[in-house]
């Protein structure tokens, strides 16, 4: 009796071997001639979305001068116009590229204010933002297309700016007004802020 | 103990082959791509100025300093 109950477990485990066997073989089967008919390769990549900018003008230097006689103030940007004061005139912005490869919104603000950095009563400190020349189009979205004030907080100027080879440069203008009763030597500094858009 | 031993040996295969097919299952598994972000970036620029007194202010102040 305990003989044939043996016997029975045993042919239970065998059959249901032979049935794994036959899901097993039938799987590698399937597998084996899918890999025959057709050939497959593995490509492992790795993309990197970097946002970069550069200022690759960063420095405007108006030099020095003064107020005109009988002027309350001077007016003076880098587009070469100087009205009411004796400073050199300056046709170079300051130009920012994008050197990442995704579009990016850029905000820009300055450590000083108009008053912490011109000084005097009622100067003002403002930029104007515009695709340099053979850009067309990189400044998409312009938020300071005329003059506008800048100071310490935030101001988003591009969004986007293109990260394309042939469009991805803007020039940023700068215009100041410089009372008469402003005077010393003065720097500011202006921090763009890139986010990829 | 001959049926005994063909289990044995049915299993045996059994266990094999499964653990084939798993390998097979887990080497085809699809491909890892990685993607990194750098998301942020800032750049600066400098903008200078010197005022220098003018020439009317300069004598006032000299007047006023006599």
């Amino acid at each position: 009796m305990e003989s044939k109950k043996t016997g029975d477990i045993t042919s239970i485990v065998g059959y249901v071997a032979i049935i794994v066997i036959v899901i097993s073989l039938a799987f590698i089967g399937f597998r084996i001639t899918g890999l025959a008919t057709t050939d497959t390769a593995t490509i492992n990549v790795t993309i990197t979305n970097f946002t970069a900018i550069n200022f690759t003008t960063d420095f405007v230097n108006f030099g020095s001068g003064s107020i005109d006689a009988g002027e309350s103030g001077a007016t003076i940007n880098t587009e070469g116009s100087v009205t009411g004061g004796s400073w050199t005139p300056v046709s170079t912005p300051l130009v920012l590229e994008n050197i990442g490869n995704t579009n990016a919104s850029i905000n820009i603000s300055s450590d000083k204010s108009a008053a912490d950095f011109i000084g005097g009563d009622t100067p003002t400190f403002k930029i104007k933002v515009g695709d340099t020349s053979g850009n067309t189009g990189a400044c998409q979205s312009n938020g300071a297309a005329t003059y506008t004030e800048i100071g310490t907080s935030n101001i988003t100027i591009c969004n986007p700016l293109q990260f394309d080879g042939d469009v991805d440069e803007i020039d940023i203008d700068v215009e100041l007004y410089i009372p008469s009763d402003a005077s010393g030597s003065k720097t500011t500094t202006l921090t763009a802020y890139a986010t990829a858009a | 103990m001959t049926t005994k031993k063909g289990a044995i040996i049915l299993v045996a295969i059994a266990i094999i082959l499964l653990i084939t097919s798993f390998t097979l299952m887990a080497s085809d598994s699809p491909a890892k791509t990685t993607e990194e972000k750098i998301e942020e970036s800032q750049g600066s620029g400098k903008v200078g100025i010197d005022i220098v007194p003018s020439k009317i202010e300069d004598k006032l102040v000299e007047e006023n300093g006599k």
